[in-house]
């Protein structure tokens, strides 16, 4: 392993235990539970406001990794983008079968819970940084452009409908979607690279 | 930058943020065939997938990963007979004729199977037995974990169900004996020719003892010996003292009891003996638990005993 690019050798290790998950292989789906089960619930969390619905949230989604592990495409995303991107469409389905009024306060308002810390292990040090890193980076954001993103990803919420529950303009409501998608993506420029 | 690069960017954007937002399949997860398009898409989606990184993540619970890899060993196991059965089915249609048949069909000189090759394929069969039976113990080792902590959640639970139970009933006992002697304090009060002795502040009682509807009443029995004693109004009793009720008898105080008071209770002695020859009733302050004789100040007394049913 190169120790100057443990990210890049982490996303080429995440492709590799996929692939070994295609191959029917328990103990890297084991594996790959291990490394990110504690991210995905707290995002199925932060979506669903309720720990054993998060939890069903991520046994899903390992389930259907464990299913449909050779139609990951790396070309398309990186595994860890792939895993929220299927753990954030279950939680979203699931908040869609819920009241509107309920889904507002749960996904848009409501405080992040209160959540546990996993235990660490060697390689959570650089997980540790990325999740200084990308505080940092969302919370440098104006609040206005935060919420709108925050609204969108973790609310499922189209623009229309951001813009409706905010009260704001539908132009106003894009401008600020593209303003702070695009400021995130130059600010996480090293992380996102280091995925590619 | 161009005008229509940055409306390639802003469409990108609007893509990215589409991806995996719910069951309906976006545009770029199918391909836009703009190819700078859908390389912008790629670098925003995972932009947006650096978003949960910055929540503190969460421990699962213990037997989340069981109940994971007992699903999958499930399937697997499944995966492992399905595929048994169909096997089972392909050798059952490839079963060879009868020798008579085959020998008009097959000529002597074709190669038979070598049994080194029998021996390959049927040492096959072990191995994925082995492979199934390892899957099938490891999910269900997993189940069996996941079992154990939900039955130690359970007599958790239970024992402090018990154990409110348990204070519940005792709660239940003390107030079934409150009320016990609460009805028997009220027959006393209640009944025909009770005796009737009210209490007022007594002359020099310290200040800010008793409020303006202060009430204390002695009710007596016509036995003159069964008692009930009640005050409203007392204020509480000072740290470290107790309010101490005393029988005048035959000119002597005969101690009737101690009592503590909290803000807004009332006060309630009663018993089945009283001195004979009482002619007054007192409440004095003493130190908590009391005293052989009043030595404290004299909050309350009464001397006026009637009939009044």
């Amino acid at each position: 392993m190169d120790p100057s690019t443990p990210q890049l050798s982490r996303a080429l290790a995440d492709a590799a235990l996929v692939q070994r998950i295609a191959d029917r292989r328990p103990e890297a789906l084991s594996d790959l539970y291990d490394r990110y089960s504690p991210m995905l619930l707290a995002l199925a969390n932060r979506i669903l406001g309720g720990q054993a619905e998060a939890e069903d949230v991520v046994q899903e989604t390992l389930l259907q990794v464990w299913h449909k592990a050779s139609s990951y495409d790396p070309a398309r995303s990186s595994v860890s983008t792939w895993l929220v991107l299927l753990a954030r469409s279950r939680s979203i389905d699931r908040l869609r079968t819920r009241k509107v009024g309920e889904r507002t306060a749960t996904a848009a308002h409501a405080e992040t819970p209160r959540t546990h810390t996993s235990p660490r292990g060697p390689d959570d040090v650089l997980s540790r940084e990325r999740q200084e890193r990308v505080q940092r980076e969302l919370e440098a954001l104006p609040a206005e452009q935060r919420q709108v993103l925050e609204l969108a990803f973790y609310g499922g919420l189209t623009q229309a409908e951001i813009a409706e529950q905010t009260g704001t303009p539908l132009g106003t409501v894009k401008t600020r979607t593209l303003l702070a998608m695009k400021k995130l993506r130059a600010a996480l420029r090293e992380e996102i690279r280091e995925l590619l | 930058m161009s005008e229509e690069r940055v409306e390639r960017e802003d469409q990108a954007i609007m893509l990215a943020l589409e991806m995996g937002a719910g069951k309906a399949t976006a545009p770029a997860a199918r391909g836009t065939g703009d190819e700078a398009v859908e390389t912008m898409v790629r670098l925003y989606t995972e932009a947006l997938g650096m978003m949960p990184h910055a929540l503190d993540p969460i421990a699962p619970s213990a037997g989340l990963k069981g109940r994971l890899m007992l699903a999958a060993a499930g399937d697997e196991t499944q995966e492992v007979k399905s595929s048994l059965v169909q096997r089972s089915m392909t050798a059952a249609l490839q079963v060879p004729p009868p020798p008579a048949t085959k020998s008009r069909q097959r000529p002597p000189t074709q190669p038979v199977a070598s049994p080194a090759s029998i021996t390959r394929q049927a040492s096959r069969w072990p191995l994925r037995l082995a492979a199934t039976l390892a899957v099938g113990l490891l999910g269900l080792s997993g189940w069996l974990a996941w079992q154990v902590q939900e039955q130690n959640g359970e007599i958790a639970r239970l024992r402090t169900e018990a154990r409110q139970a348990k204070e519940a009933g005792q709660e239940l006992v003390r107030m079934r004996e409150a009320m016990r002697s609460l009805e028997g304090n009220v027959a006393l009060a209640s009944s025909a020719s009770v005796l009737v002795c009210p209490l007022r502040t007594a002359v020099g009682a310290p200040s800010g003892l008793s409020t303006v509807g202060m009430r204390a009443v002695l009710y007596v029995a016509t036995d003159h010996q069964h008692w009930f004693f009640t005050a409203r109004g007392l204020k509480e009793s000072p740290k470290g003292q107790d309010y101490q009720l005393w029988f005048v008898a035959n000119g002597r105080p005969v101690s009737g009891g101690t009592f503590s008071l909290k803000p807004g209770e009332v006060a309630h002695l009663s018993s089945a003996t009283m001195p004979a020859g009482t002619t007054a009733v007192s409440v004095t302050l003493e130190h908590q638990g009391g005293s052989v004789l009043p030595a404290g100040p004299q909050v309350l007394y009464g001397d006026q005993m009637q009939q009044v049913l």
